[in-house]
């Protein structure tokens, strides 16, 4: 009634405050309501405001029809404008000068580029003109639901890797970029700081939606110093063909850090699809110390985003991202390849019975995620523990992350607080009794109220490799029960693999199992540093000799004094050093920074030893506390 | 020598405000009004505004007299988008509308007409905030809306909106 008072004008700008839930509760008012509340303009910005994904094009503003995907191709002048829009520091700005100069160049090699500019011209009118949405509202709607489920659950897309620009090995090929742990893609060595290297993925499905790139650059921890081989820049590109000359988008050029971390970017706000990746990678940050030549090295690339097999109850979007495709020279290959011909309503209901088997795993794990939930709120949370440690590799392997680990030991806890437990069931009695996890655990244990120990015990009785972050809580449970077999047996057993980050939990407590963790990740400065405070000079010059750097048996050699604070420490080392290197220059260089290689200069190898030893000797009691 | 900076202003039940030239000017249609036909101790007439409702709009305008003045007209469609998003509301603003519904829906229609941007926004934030997070039978017992589906046609509706219903 009252509202009634108030114009449609004003009832629709009431609206247009709210969010796409609170409006599409609105269409179950009235009829009049329903109305306005499914007006398109609404949607349309609703969509703007809510979605991450921005639709409309923003070039041409006049042709106000949403768009899904904004057609780029990797034009020279886009990717300059690129460059000079980031945001640099003044002493950076050469350098990207340089990069500049040199990513046009590259680009400008690359053979089928110059068409790329009228197919691209091409494919923009049949963009606009026939690419319209039929059924705006529900595109709109959908089009929130599919944010909310990339936002909410996005699944790496990455199906394999097709192609290289270089390969530096066979065994560091693009596929090891997906493979878990601390396996790497290296591009071949490059006098050229500005040099361009890509890597091309094929994606799981024929169609993607993109929204997000994980990238870890490699650290070369067997190498001296631990280098990080990360580019200065990345851009993606996409594209429905395997060919490089296909791309109907770019993203824009993002910065990398030279770290040893999960770096992401972000393709969102522009909602693109495609079926095959390239990630452009520009400029590199190291050269290698063997051969001082550039390289780019990737640990991991990740593309996060929702196959088209998750979203095709959304039909309206799935039929227009269908259509796009198709237009876009799709392939529909290898088990797909069946959807090739046929309309687009055919290839929806062809496709939905081909996945259904694979909507159905995504619903199991939905409804297993309820089913936990609901037990661990009825307190059984040695029951989901169990659970959890058994979930499957494939699409439960979620489960076991750290998300949900930290999820599962926060109500765990919070349920062992409220109703301290009276007894343990027999049946715990009896798998304490076998497992030998009794001694590590402690016999005060009966009763867990550690539900994460409970949960590693359960891994590893049961023959489970650990996680990254399930390794680093038995680490630190280890730490904390000052108990160390369990662990050990796991490192020895290679049930987890070994990382520098481990090796650190460990380097104060215990320092020959960190030097353990870090031979096993090959880190190799702090095996180094690990050996000089255990006093194994001869390892550690073993693998100082490696790199061969007279500096760096110095560094070293000063790192002893500060470890031990001892003259005769310091001589030791240096004469394993020499002694396995037989290099006069080493030799000098060493007994200068000791501060005697005036009286050694003269001295045959067999009487320097001796007089060196006295010298120490002579300086400890000369200053016996400092 | 200081031209006169009052207006007098006259609601639909003829009673008059005098208030700052200032405070009127909150008002764009007002503002528009008084340049084109210059000081004038003529009682300006608003034939669509209660004395009442009046009363609750110039102490609106009272209040924010010295905000910055409202963006032009050609301006405001860049920025509704970046408008809507804000959907604060500061204190003084939150206890000024906390009114009857009808009163609010009345302070909705004179700061349309009186052309206050800002007041306006404030209504309809605060009309769409008592919309969010209630459903459709709760909306219509707020605003004495009658049901005119069958149960068919809303079962139809429901089944469509699905995805948003859930949590």
């Amino acid at each position: 009634m009252l509202l009634k008072v108030l114009p449609d004008e004003l009832i629709f700008h009431i609206f247009r405050y709210l969010d796409a839930k609170s409006v599409s509760n609105l269409f179950l008012v009235s009829k009049n309501w329903k109305v306005y509340a499914s007006h398109e303009i609404l949607w349309r910005e609703l969509l703007l405001r809510n979605s991450f994904f921005k639709i409309i094009d923003e070039e041409d503003l006049e042709v106000k029809l949403p768009r899904i995907l904004p057609l780029k191709t990797i034009r020279v002048s886009d990717i300059i404008a690129n460059i000079n829009s980031l945001n640099t520091r003044e002493e950076e700005s050469n350098t990207l000068e340089l990069l500049k100069d040199r990513a046009t160049e590259r680009l400008l090699q690359e053979p089928k580029n110059e068409n790329l500019n009228v197919s691209n011209s091409e494919k923009k009118n049949i963009f606009v003109d026939e690419w319209i949405l039929k059924d705006n509202i529900e595109f709109f709607k959908e089009t929130c639901e599919l944010t909310k489920l990339v936002e909410l659950e996005p699944s790496q897309i990455i199906g394999e890797g097709i192609y290289a620009s270089s390969e530096d090995h066979e065994s560091q090929s693009i596929n090891e970029t997906l493979e878990l742990g601390n396996t790497f893609w290296s591009s071949k060595g490059s006098a050229d700081e500005f040099s361009f290297e890509f890597l091309r993925y094929k994606l799981v499905q024929p169609i993607c939606v993109i929204s997000q790139i994980e990238l870890i650059p490699f650290k070369a921890a067997f190498q001296p110093g631990g280098p990080i081989y990360a580019p200065k820049y990345i851009s993606v590109s996409v594209s429905f063909t395997p060919n490089g000359n296909d791309f109907h988008y770019t993203s824009e050029l993002f910065a990398v850090k030279n770290i040893n971390k999960v770096q992401t970017f972000n393709i969102k706000p522009v909602f693109v699809i495609g079926g095959y990746l390239q990630i452009n990678l520009f400029g590199r940050n190291t050269r290698q110390p063997a051969d001082q030549l550039y390289y780019t090295v990737l640990q991991s690339v990740k593309a996060l985003g929702l196959p088209i097999g998750c979203f095709l109850n959304l039909k309206t979007v799935a039929k227009s991202c269908i259509e796009l495709s198709n237009k876009l020279n799709c392939k529909w290959e290898g088990k797909f390849q069946s959807f090739q011909n046929g309309g687009v309503d055919n290839n929806i209901k062809h496709l939905e019975r081909f996945f259904r088997p694979f909507m159905s795993s995504r619903e199991g794990q939905n409804n297993l995620k309820s089913e936990l939930k609901n037990e661990l709120r009825n307190g059984n949370w040695k029951y989901v523990a169990r659970r959890i440690a058994a979930a499957d590799e494939g699409v439960e392997s979620e489960f076991r992350s750290q998300k949900y680990l930290t999820w599962f030991e926060k109500n765990a806890k919070l349920i062992i607080e409220n109703k301290q437990e009276q007894e343990t069931s027999s049946e715990d009695e009896e798998e304490e009794q076998e497992c030998q996890l009794k001694v590590f655990i402690g016999p005060q244990s009966n009763t867990f109220t550690e539900p994460i120990l409970y949960y590693l015990k359960f891994l590893i009785k049961n023959g489970h490799t650990l996680t990254q972050y399930e390794a680093e809580r038995l680490a630190l449970y280890s730490i904390k029960k000052n108990s160390y077999q369990v662990f050990y047996n796991c490192l020895i057993n290679e049930k987890f693999s070994s990382t520098e980050e481990l090796g650190d939990l460990f380097r104060s407590i215990y320092l020959t199992l960190a030097l353990d963790i870090y031979t096993r990740a090959m880190v190799v400065d702090k095996m180094i540093d690990c050996s000089l405070q255990l006093k194994r000079y001869n390892g550690a010059v073993h693998l100082l000799s490696l790199g061969l750097n007279i500096q760096e048996f110095e560094v070293a050699m000063k790192k002893v004094y500060q470890f031990h604070s001892s003259f005769v420490e310091m001589v030791k080392f240096s004469v394993y050093a020499m002694r396995q290197n037989n290099s006069p220059i080493l030799r000098t260089t060493l007994m200068e920074s000791l501060g005697v290689a005036e009286e050694t200069l003269h001295l045959p190898d067999w009487e320097l030893e001796r007089y060196i030893f006295g010298w120490a000797e002579q300086k400890e009691n000369a200053s016996p506390n400092t | 020598m200081v031209v006169s900076s009052k207006v007098i202003l006259s609601s639909s039940d003829a009673q008059s405000f005098t208030v700052e030239k200032k405070v009127a000017e909150r008002s764009i249609l007002l503002k528009n009004m008084l340049e084109d036909i210059g000081d004038s101790e003529e009682p300006i007439p608003l034939p669509n505004v209660s004395g009442k409702v009046l009363k609750k709009v110039i102490e609106y305008c009272e209040h924010h007299k010295d905000d910055d003045p409202a963006p032009a007209e050609e301006e405001r469609e860049v920025f509704d988008n970046a408008r809507s998003r804000n959907d604060e509301i500061s204190e003084w603003d939150g206890t000024f509308i906390t009114c009857e519904n009808e009163e609010l829906f009345e302070i909705i229609l004179a700061a349309n007409y009186l052309d206050i941007k800002p007041l306006l926004d404030l209504g309809c934030k605060t009309v769409a905030n008592m919309i969010r997070g209630k459903n459709a039978e709760q909306i219509r017992e707020l605003f004495n809306i009658e049901n005119d589906f069958t149960p068919e046609e809303e079962e139809q509706i429901r089944r469509e909106n699905e995805w948003a219903v859930d949590a």
